[in-house]
């Protein structure tokens, strides 16, 4: 019996143990899975995040365009001084208080230390490219570390997470400067592609199209985001409109034989031929060639049957 | 033998332990069915802790569009969902932030039915504030899973509207300064044969303007003596100044005028009459009319280009008992520090220009030198150009009450002074039969100009230059005057700072007000005592009334003070009424501000970040907005932490 005892010691002694074992692995997996469903979360939020702060940070470039009337020098170093330092040239921008990538990380920290978490982000890198003509897509590089405060677990790895943002809506850099911040024109894509013109309508969509400074996208022309910078070479993902010469000459005037389209109009440049089209006062149109150097403005903008 | 002999046990002892042994067998199976058991219990936990993060997973991941449902269909109708990319997490948390909380209520209570079995309850919280619960009561286990997002807050608005403003017309309070420099003359004659000096200065006023104040400051050198006249006479009639009602003292004169009632929008007049008995009449340093006004203006560029047009006044010296007639005039004009392209132009209509040559005496040190015509001076006491005489009267001849002057003759002509053109000011001084305190002219010797009636013929300086702007965009200019103040005294100092809302510096000026001048000089600086010499006459009593004070020596910071001292190297007072014209430029616009829920919100603040950058000096009822805002600009509010409940 004594024998039975012992077993039965043992074996109880041995359960228990077992037990206590399997408890703790079962809290330190607990834990681990709450860690790893946290950091789920802040991988998702961080898209978030990155689309908040680089929507905003298209802003405060323009606003500080518009307000000191000078292009910058680097489209992606201006976007990541304001992105991550909310700052631009040095300068506070107002539009990133509170709301740069830095401040993100510090709120989302706090959450983290609620549930008994460290996390840090460095962000590594920060770029903005178009993805499309009407897009740009904000692209972040940075480290991620989240410990448990009792050191039960830990992550750290370099994640590249990025989002896309729609251009349509911001304002165009050129007006800003060029007419001395007095006119303003948003990216408001053209409802007329390929139906400019057409026997029924005549050109009464191309007029519209001028009217309301509608944007295009055309491979001869420079994307969006080379306008914060103030170039012009052709660009695939290339955009444009062109300007009313009334509404911009008080502010801009270039001789009347400058094609109306804004890249060459901003630049008063009269290398081009240009073409007029009959009753329309002012309106010029050149017949530069798209990034592969095959079709033109006129025939882009179906104006071939028109112009004179 | 038995076994109980063997181990030396009864039959009570055997009984005992096979009890004891059934007891522990029972002991044994009865923990191992507890710790089964327990084990058991441990598996519908797991399964809500599932169910909880399976339904947050569904609500995060669908997106509206996808519930499609007439509910969600008359929610996208009225508007009250305006993005169907949203996910439900997203939208519900929209909601939320918007207070609209019934709405939350009913949009998760549709979206999420059916997605759990009916023998769960759950419940969606945020921020702690439950938005739905269902009523089934919690029996057993209870599991929460949470996801944060951020851009969400309560009563903060999800996606709203920056807004930036742009006066295109304001209504300001500002001054204009009308200056006379030193001119004459009037030449001797007598109480009772009088040798008058003429001076007529046409200036405009804006029309529509609202003149508050406007006070002309006299200066000038005249007779003090004898019977009254009209020394200064307004718009033809409509005010005159007579010598009494100045109360002179002596010959050399300063004082001011309260002339607002005399002035009207458009063109207006002075006509300064001089005489002295014995000596020549002019005007002195310090002569000027400062106007205070409101008026409604259209906001503008700082220009580029300038092109003006300074026109002389006309100028007439009137020869009386043939002591003869002379006029000479100094014409300041000021060309900005980092001006290109300077190209001046001097053009001169002199008229009855007496035909001399021999020699004149030099003031009174008895010495003579050879007469000529007319002589122009820029910027030095070098003759910048002399036209001599063809004809051999002598300048004696005028001078006497019988022999004949030389003929008399009218002259038009331009020269380009572009290359004695300095930066900051410059003077062109010019001399028609007038030598010193000597004249040679005959009848009546005048510098012609009319800038209202016949601007082509009139004497004038063109000026053109480029500069760059100092600021890239619109603004409004605003210009402020402020007296020396204290008592005369030959050295004497002004300070003054820019207002808080000035962005950039349009122009400084100073007004010399000197009863007797000679040699002046002026300097400024952003510090005291000012160093930066900015003015020094070039020749003696070339002193005018106006002096420019080179931008790059002042600080427009509200917290600097900037320093300007006029000291006449002659021992001469510097009058008490010399003052500094500082002209600033305020922002017409003001970048995106912060997000607000609605355009109208948005607006407004823009309106009244306008206001508040445009400080006093504008009057912001009036101000004509052309604001443009944008809409759906995201925030980083929150994290929002989203809770779903699950139990059974």
């Amino acid at each position: 019996m004594a024998i039975s005892l012992l077993g039965i010691i043992l074996f109880s002694y041995s359960m228990t143990y077992s037990y206590t074992l399997q408890e703790r692995s079962s809290v330190i997996e607990s834990r681990v899975d709450s860690m790893n469903r946290f950091l789920g979360e802040v991988d998702d939020d961080m898209r978030n995040a990155i689309y908040i702060a680089g929507f905003r940070a298209i802003i405060g470039m323009e606003d500080e365009i518009a307000n000191t009337g000078v292009f910058v020098d680097s489209t992606s170093s201006a976007f990541m001084e304001l992105f991550t330092n909310g700052t631009i040239s040095g300068r506070n921008s107002s539009v990133m208080v509170n709301n740069t990538f830095p401040y993100w990380v510090d709120r989302i920290n706090q959450q983290a230390m609620r549930l008994g978490m460290n996390l840090s982000i460095i962000v590594d890198t920060v770029n903005i490219s178009h993805v499309d003509p009407w897009i740009v897509r904000v692209d972040m590089i940075a480290n991620l570390s989240l410990s448990d405060i009792q050191s039960t677990a830990n992550w750290t790895q370099q994640k590249e997470i990025y989002e896309d943002i729609s251009v349509v809506g911001f304002e165009d850099p050129w007006y800003a400067v060029y007419t001395g911040n007095s006119i303003v024109k948003r990216i408001n894509t053209t409802v007329y592609d390929g139906n400019f013109t057409s026997v029924q309508t005549n050109t009464t969509n191309i007029r519209d199209h001028v009217a309301k400074t509608l944007y295009s996208n055309f491979t001869g022309a420079p994307s969006f985001l080379m306008r914060f910078e103030n170039r012009f070479e052709k660009s695939i993902y290339g955009i444009e409109s062109f300007v009313d010469k009334a509404e911009v000459s008080p502010f801009h005037a270039c001789p009347t034989e400058t094609s109306s389209i804004d890249s060459i109009y901003w630049l008063c440049n009269t290398s081009f031929v240009v073409k007029q089209v009959q009753n329309w006062s002012g309106f010029r149109i050149d017949n530069q060639t798209d990034f592969y150097g095959s079709d033109g403005r006129i025939g882009r903008y179906m104006l071939a049957g028109y112009v004179i | 033998m038995t076994l109980k002999d063997i181990l030396g046990m009864d039959d009570k002892k055997a009984l005992f332990f096979t009890v004891d042994a059934l007891i522990a067998s029972l002991i044994m199976i009865a923990g191992l069915i507890l710790i089964t058991s327990s084990y058991i219990s441990e598996q519908p936990r797991s399964l809500i802790n599932h169910m909880s993060q399976d339904l947050l997973n569904v609500l995060a991941e669908q997106k509206v569009h996808e519930a499609n449902n007439s509910f969600i269909q008359d929610l996208v109708n009225n508007g009250s969902i305006t993005d169907v990319n949203n996910s439900i997490l997203v939208q519900l948390g929209e909601f939320w932030a918007g207070n609209q909380l019934v709405l939350a209520n009913q949009f998760i209570s549709n979206v999420s039915q059916g997605i759990l079995d009916e023998i769960f309850g759950y419940s969606i919280a945020i921020d702690n504030e439950t938005i739905f619960s269902e009523a089934t009561p919690v029996k057993n286990s209870l599991v929460s899973s949470k996801k944060i997002i951020s851009g969400i807050q309560k009563s903060k608005p999800v996606k709203g509207f920056v807004a930036k403003a742009r006066a295109t017309s304001v209504q300001k309070i500002t001054n204009q300064i009308v200056s006379f420099s030193p001119e004459g003359s009037g030449w001797d004659g007598s109480s009772t044969s009088k040798a008058y000096g003429y001076i007529t200065k046409w200036f405009n006023i804006t029309p529509g303007i609202k003149i508050n104040n406007a006070t002309l400051y006299l200066s000038f050198h005249i007779e003090d003596g004898g019977s009254d006249w009209t020394v200064v006479n307004i718009n033809n009639g409509t005010c005159n100044i007579t010598r009494n009602s100045l109360g002179m003292t002596e010959e050399g004169y300063f004082g001011s005028r309260n002339v607002t009632a005399c002035l009207k929008n458009g063109s207006n007049n002075f006509f300064v009459t001089l005489w002295n008995d014995d000596y020549n009449a002019h005007l002195h340093p310090g002569m000027y009319l400062a106007i205070n006004y409101n008026t409604t203006e259209d906001v503008s560029y700082i220009a580029s280009e300038h092109r003006e047009r300074i026109y002389f006044d006309n100028i007439r010296s009137v020869e009386a008992n043939n002591d003869g007639s002379g006029v000479w005039a100094l014409m300041p004009f000021h060309v900005p520090a980092g001006a290109t392209n300077v190209s001046a132009t001097l053009r001169l209509n002199l008229q009855d220009v007496n035909d001399l040559k021999d020699r004149y005496l030099v003031g009174w040190s008895y010495q003579y030198r050879d007469a000529w015509d007319f002589r122009i001076y820029v910027n030095s006491d070098t003759v910048f150009y002399q036209r001599n005489a063809t004809s051999y009267d002598d300048i004696d001849d005028c001078l006497s009450y019988s022999a004949a002057c030389g003929s008399n003759y009218n002259w038009t002509g331009s020269f380009n002074i572009t290359g004695a053109v300095v930066t900051g000011t410059n003077i062109v001084s010019v001399y028609v039969n007038n030598y010193g305190d000597t004249v040679g002219g005959d009848g009546v010797t005048s510098i012609y100009s009319n800038p209202v009636s016949d601007p082509a013929n009139s004497s004038y300086l063109e000026l053109n230059y480029s500069l760059t702007p100092s600021l890239p965009y619109s603004v409004v200019e605003i210009r402020q005057l402020k007296s020396f103040g204290g008592t005369p005294n030959p050295t004497k100092n002004v300070n003054f700072s820019f207002p808080p809302e000035a962005v950039a510096i349009s122009s400084v000026y100073t007004h010399i007000a000197e009863q007797y001048s000679y040699i002046t000089r002026v300097y400024g600086d952003d510090a005291y005592v000012p160093a930066n010499l900015v003015f020094e006459s070039p020749a003696p009593r070339a002193v005018p009334t106006d002096v420019v004070i080179p931008n790059n020596f002042l600080d427009v910071s509200e917290l600097a003070r900037n320093y300007i001292r006029i000291a006449e190297t002659s021992g001469n007072d510097v009058r008490q009424e010399s003052s500094v014209d500082y002209g600033f430029y305020l922002p017409s616009s003001v970048g995106y501000g912060q997000v607000f829920a609605t355009l109208s919100e948005a607006n407004a603040d823009a309106i009244s970040r306008l206001q508040s950058v445009m400080g006093s000096f504008v009057n912001v009822s009036t101000v004509e907005l052309d604001n443009t805002s944008m809409s759906d600009v995201p925030s980083l509010w929150g994290p929002a932490v989203i809770e779903v409940r699950v139990w059974n």
